[in-house]
């Protein structure tokens, strides 16, 4: 049952998982408003929410800073929440920042953000945004303000990558190689370093001919600027973000549409996560399309009254034809989920709708569906 | 006729994820090759997306024929950044050492655009190779499938912000011919691919801005993908709501299906009309087909719309 885990002895952090264009951050704030009606003090963490959902839950224009969605936005629905919502935009770059400032000295940290290495690191490169997302769900979850945590994750399968080790994150900071290699050119010129200490490996040395040398000049300097302390402290704490969330404190939830490729991308979330022992709620599968019973002559026979127009009767015969192929195509997508998981995974469909979902009433639209399959 | 689409040479399909880019680079080259062209379709990422399209396992990093007229190859970027350091290390016993060490692994992946500027030197170089006989291009239209949005723009913006960083060597003068070939607009366009749906829709618009002002790229139209097709008329809308509520005693499934088509049609049409304002560049629609999981005919009809229709606009 989907409500048990909304009850007090339920998980305080649900996390939603999924491609681009699913309509996660729907479900997410869903989830939000769900954990609100029963009780908990609830937090959506998202990325980058549709403008018109943020405008509504009144949480547009506040990056990076938790907003309580206003009571009257529930009393407009006639809903009175024991508990209260809240919601944030997550900002990269400021939660790599954060842990930077958390771990280096004074004086490191200012040239540390000033590097241009690190400045790409921590705003564009592949996993910085997929890891902070979980750096900061784990931030706010140990500062222990609320009782739920609705991550809503970026939207590319790194946002699973952190599950390998937290020895991956060591990787993308290129630990082991600034061992390997850097360190050695390095201790000569610790309070003056200078370029021909690199070139002074022949690798590094002709390396630099092809990447140019402000290139390694970049990344060596901010190598030089992470010392043991710094690098324990990320490691550690990376351990800690993955034993908390393959812990019961979790729950991870596939979200997907019935096209083809989200729905394969959803698959290989829910192995990743049972390879890992993550708890897993289910697959949220949104905009579905209605199946329709199969027609019998006389559900048609209206259409053979002289009221009815002849070529108005033959756009609806079509139409309906055209309807019905896509509730069954829907409805195999699902049935090869079924077949993949086995029958114990739970699966919610939400229907697509007709109309946009960008406030709490449509939330609430989506809220019946999940609470109950239709 | 001189600037259309099919006159260029080299086309960026970008967009939001889940938009269809990896259908329309597909259709797209089917278009092309049916007027003659020899089109190379090149994936950028790792799922074999296109390949399966065209009934390929994947594709690899030499282009391979997949169709008539037209071949396919993916860009790694490692490989071609390993067969770069092969040409410019003399001493070959140093590049190897490179290559195989875990440094150059980790700068691979890491260093700021490196990723990138090989990807865009390896689509320049095979816009520049010719048929050694006739010494016209081996290829006329290279087709790009693109990285989702946020990846999509800092693939192409690399080369701007790199040209200021790398001032000598071997990759910063590439880098000025990669510069050269994405902003010239009679080589290079882009095509944005999007849904009648706010979010893509804002991306789209988003992302027409930033080539125009920030990459000085031409974007040559936005593709709306999946709208659903107009089937009633005003005038069978009011006998609908009619039937609706009055003349059936019970709900008839036949009418829910025709006023949902209407509802969703209605919708999608608002979010097409706001980027038809917002816009500067001419937008081209493409059908929905009722189904999660186009076949190669419904792809072929894809195509064959962007032939008679996409290719006309200028």
């Amino acid at each position: 049952m989907l409500k048990n885990i909304f009850e007090n002895n339920g998980p305080r952090i649900i996390a939603c998982c999924g491609s681009g264009g699913v309509g996660k951050t729907s479900i997410a704030a869903t989830l939000g408003v769900i954990g609100a009606l029963n009780g908990r003090k609830t937090l959506v963490l998202t990325i980058d929410p549709a403008k018109r959902l943020a405008d509504s839950l009144g949480i547009d224009g506040f990056k990076h800073e938790i907003h309580k969605v206003p009571r009257e936005k529930f009393s407009k629905n006639g809903l009175e929440p024991s508990g209260e919502l809240s919601a944030m935009m997550l900002d990269t770059k400021r939660t790599f920042d954060k842990v930077i400032s958390r771990y280096a000295s004074g004086n490191s940290q200012k040239k540390i953000f000033e590097n241009r290495y690190y400045q790409h690191l921590s705003s564009t490169l592949a996993g910085s945004q997929e890891y902070m997302a979980m750096e900061k769900l784990y931030e706010i979850y140990h500062e222990g303000d609320y009782d739920l945590i609705v991550l809503d994750t970026p939207p590319t399968r790194r946002a699973l990558d952190f599950l390998d080790t937290p020895q991956r994150l060591m990787d993308l900071l290129g630990h082991k190689y600034f061992w390997k290699f850097f360190r050695p050119y390095l201790y000569a010129g610790r309070f003056g370093f200078r370029l021909f200490t690199i070139l002074a490996s022949p690798v590094l040395k002709s390396l630099s001919q092809v990447t140019g040398t402000h290139v390694l000049e970049d990344v060596a300097e901010f190598f030089n600027l992470w010392d043991d302390v710094l690098f324990d402290g990320f490691r550690n704490r990376a351990g800690e973000v993955q034993k908390l969330l393959s812990s019961s404190e979790s729950l991870f939830f596939a979200v997907t549409s019935p096209m083809a490729r989200p729905l394969k991308e959803a698959v290989y979330l829910y192995e990743k996560l049972a390879e890992h022992h993550i708890p897993f709620g289910g697959f949220i599968i949104n905009r579905v399309n209605l199946r329709y019973a199969e027609s019998h002559s006389h559900d048609s026979a209206f259409l053979n009254s002289p009221d009815i127009d002849k070529s108005l009767a033959e756009k609806l015969r079509i139409n309906f034809e055209k309807y019905k192929d896509l509730g069954v195509s829907d409805a195999s997508a699902i049935e090869e989920i079924k077949n993949k998981t086995g029958d114990n995974i739970l699966i919610r469909q939400i229907p697509l709708f007709d109309s946009d979902i960008y406030d709490i009433r449509g939330l609430l639209k989506i809220r019946e569906h999940l609470l109950s399959d239709f | 006729m001189i600037d259309t689409i099919l006159n260029k040479r080299v086309i960026f399909v970008a967009g939001k994820g889940g938009a269809g880019k990896t259908t329309v680079t597909a259709a797209l080259a089917m278009a092309a090759a049916s007027h003659n062209k020899n089109v190379l379709v090149v994936e950028t990422h790792e799922n074999d997306a296109l390949g399966s399209l065209f009934g390929q396992t994947g594709f690899t990093e030499k282009p391979s024929m997949i169709d008539s007229n037209i071949w396919g190859m993916r860009i790694d970027p490692k490989i071609v950044l390993e067969e770069y350091i092969q040409k410019f290390v003399t001493v070959s016993f140093v590049a190897h050492q490179i290559i195989n060490s875990r440094i150059f692994e980790h700068l691979a992946v890491a260093t700021p655009g490196l990723k990138e500027v090989m990807i865009l030197s390896e689509i320049w170089r095979f816009e520049q190779k010719t048929d050694s006989n006739t010494k016209t291009p081996l290829y006329d239209l290279i087709i790009v499938d693109s990285p989702a949005t946020g990846h999509g723009l800092s693939l192409l913006r690399v080369p701007s912000t790199l040209t200021s960083m790398l001032q000598t060597g071997p990759i910063a003068t590439q880098t000025r011919w990669v510069e050269d070939m994405l902003q010239d607009s009679t080589r290079t366009c882009l095509i944005l691919v999007a849904l009648p749906e706010e979010l893509p829709v804002n991306e789209a618009l988003e992302f027409e801005r930033k080539a125009e002002n920030d990459l000085n790229m031409c974007v040559a139209a936005i593709i709306v993908n999946m709208v659903y097709p107009t089937i009633f008329s005003p005038k069978d809308l009011m006998a609908i709501e009619r039937m609706n509520n009055s003349i059936l005693k019970k709900k008839q499934p036949i009418i829910e299906a025709a006023r949902r088509q209407i509802a969703r049609s209605i919708l999608q049409q608002l979010h097409v009309n706001r980027l038809m304002t917002e816009s500067g560049r001419p937008i081209f629609q493409l059908p929905f087909y009722y189904t999660n999981n186009l076949d190669r005919e419904q792809i072929k009809d894809i195509a064959e719309h962007i032939r008679t229709g996409l290719f006309k606009i200028s």
